[in-house]
């Protein structure tokens, strides 16, 4: 290669090292700067002049960084999140990498070192939080603000019905009745939205789950409600899974309290609760039966919040339990779908993937 | 402090519909002739601090969420200071927050209790803090 070409490539790699969209400087034995691309400069506000030879490293690294970065230097690479202070004042968040070479040695490079500006990560992080913030104050003020409310509306209606009862109509009972159901549904809906909005927080705590126990454990609490009905819920055996106990509990009650609701109507109710591995070797989990289902057109609707296929007066609820079990299926990387048929009887599928490391 | 003129139980609550339905319930079982309602915080340490009050209330029903002074700085208050950390007081509130319950403890709240929505939980309990602390417990005199 000719000394011509050699300036060209030359000048190329300049060109890259200067311009690159991250930092790129080394330093020598002492800690003193001996390159810096034009990036970090810019990043800086510094002239060459006033770097080179001129500053530490160390000079430019917030203080409260100093003993990690001194470590890095030990280190053979690493990542560290760290702050530089800027020429004018201010700081500067970037992500640090450092390398220790031999051959650097001898051009007196010490060590090199790269940086990547981690300023809007940080915005986005802080914004993350600020908003997580006004999120927990708004359901703060949600469950108390509007509970208070609420316990009058209850309360007074109470006081009406209880000491003011012969001064009404069989009419006036009955509003006063819905006035107060009313109130107590609000209630419900109020617990059941947080406790939705507390799922989208809570941290996943995974363990290998006996499904087949879960299942059979909430079946046994749910029928003791049910005494009255004729229930058949067949349980089979189901595989094991890597989930949030609490979550997977969640999501088995409200699939089988929505089956034995809405089998209410039948003579016999017909519960089944399977598991099976797909071809795909996914995992399926379905529970299926032969209650009042839905009309697959609005199949859609179904997983969302406060949505219902039923009126209030055939089939009570709030809309969020499916609403629940979607948004813990979700967390846990897995599908939810379901098929039903009306008066016929609706089937829910949900899918846990398996994870490798527990085949 | 001689025992006279003080009010038996303080129902300290800014919201007068709650402080109506607590009223009802002691009402209920006979434990309210001797009851005075205050409207605040600022209210609360006015009656508790001033100079006329000569005897202590048996038990002091606090709502935790009031305006200008809250529960939080009336608990403070009341169990920091050397004659008045004797009485007994009840936090009543809608806060379930974990915060709310361990400050409150902290400060020597003598009970903690959730006000429930359901009209019955609530009459419920009122009814058993006003047996418990007015009828079963043995102030300090």
């Amino acid at each position: 290669m000719g000394t011509e070409q050699l300036n060209i490539v030359r000048g190329e790699l300049m060109d890259l090292f200067d311009n690159a969209p991250c930092g790129y400087h080394s330093i020598d034995e002492r800690g003193y700067f001996v390159s810096a691309n034009r990036t970090l400069l810019q990043w800086l506000g510094y002239e060459k002049e006033e770097l080179i030879g001129k500053l530490r490293f160390t000079d430019v690294v917030d203080e409260k960084y100093l003993p990690i970065v001194e470590n890095i230097s030990s280190m053979a690479k690493g990542h560290l999140d760290i702050e530089l202070k800027k020429k004018g004042g201010g700081a500067l968040p970037v992500m640090l990498s450092a390398i220790t070479r031999d051959e650097s040695k001898e051009l007196d490079r010490s060590v090199l070192y790269s940086t990547i500006d981690n300023s809007r990560y940080k915005q986005a992080l802080e914004r993350i939080k600020y908003l997580d913030q006004e999120l927990e104050a708004f359901s703060y003020s949600i469950s108390h603000d509007l509970r208070a409310p609420l316990r009058s509306i209850d309360g007074y209606s109470k006081i009406l019905q209880e000491d003011y009862a012969g001064r009404l109509d069989d009419e006036g009972r009955r509003v006063l009745n819905v006035i107060m159901n009313n109130a107590r549904r609000m209630g419900k809906l109020i617990d059941d939205l947080l406790e939705f909005g507390r799922l989208g927080r809570k941290s996943i705590q995974r363990s290998r789950l006996n499904m087949t126990a879960m299942v059979n454990t909430i079946v046994q609490e749910l029928l003791l409600q049910e005494s009255g009905r004729r229930i058949d819920i067949n349980v089979g055996e189901l595989h094991p899974a890597l989930a949030d106990p609490d979550m997977m509990r969640q999501v088995w009650s409200n699939l089988l309290e929505n089956a034995i609701k809405y089998t209410g109507k039948k003579e016999v109710a017909t519960i089944r609760v399977r598991s099976y591995k797909t071809e795909e070797g996914e995992i399926h989990y379905e529970v299926r039966d032969n209650g009042d289902g839905f009309d697959m057109k609005y199949v859609g609707k179904l997983f969302g919040v406060f949505q219902r296929l039923h009126k209030i007066q055939d089939f009570a609820g709030t809309g969020v339990g499916l609403a629940i079990v979607k948004r813990i299926i979700s967390r846990h990387s897995g599908r939810v779908w379901a098929e039903g048929a009306l008066h016929v009887g609706a089937v829910f599928y949900f899918t846990i993937p398996i994870e490798d490391e527990n085949p | 402090m001689k025992i006279h003129n003080a009010a038996e139980v303080l129902l300290i609550e800014d919201n007068p519909d709650d402080a109506g339905l607590a009223i009802h319930a002691l009402k209920k079982i006979n434990l309210a002739n001797s009851l005075l309602h205050l409207h605040d915080g600022e209210e609360a340490l006015t009656y508790l601090f001033s100079a006329e009050l000569t005897g202590i209330p048996k038990v002091i029903l606090l709502d935790l969420k009031m305006p200008k002074v809250d529960g939080i700085e009336v608990l403070r208050k009341l169990k920091s200071d050397e004659q008045r950390k004797i009485i007994p007081v009840v936090v009543l509130t809608s806060s379930k927050e974990d915060t709310d319950i361990l400050e409150s403890y902290k400060l020597g709240v003598n009970a903690y209790i959730v006000k429930p929505v359901d009209y019955d939980k609530f009459v419920k309990a009122i009814s058993e803090i006003g047996m418990f602390w007015l009828v079963m417990n043995q102030p300090p005199k």
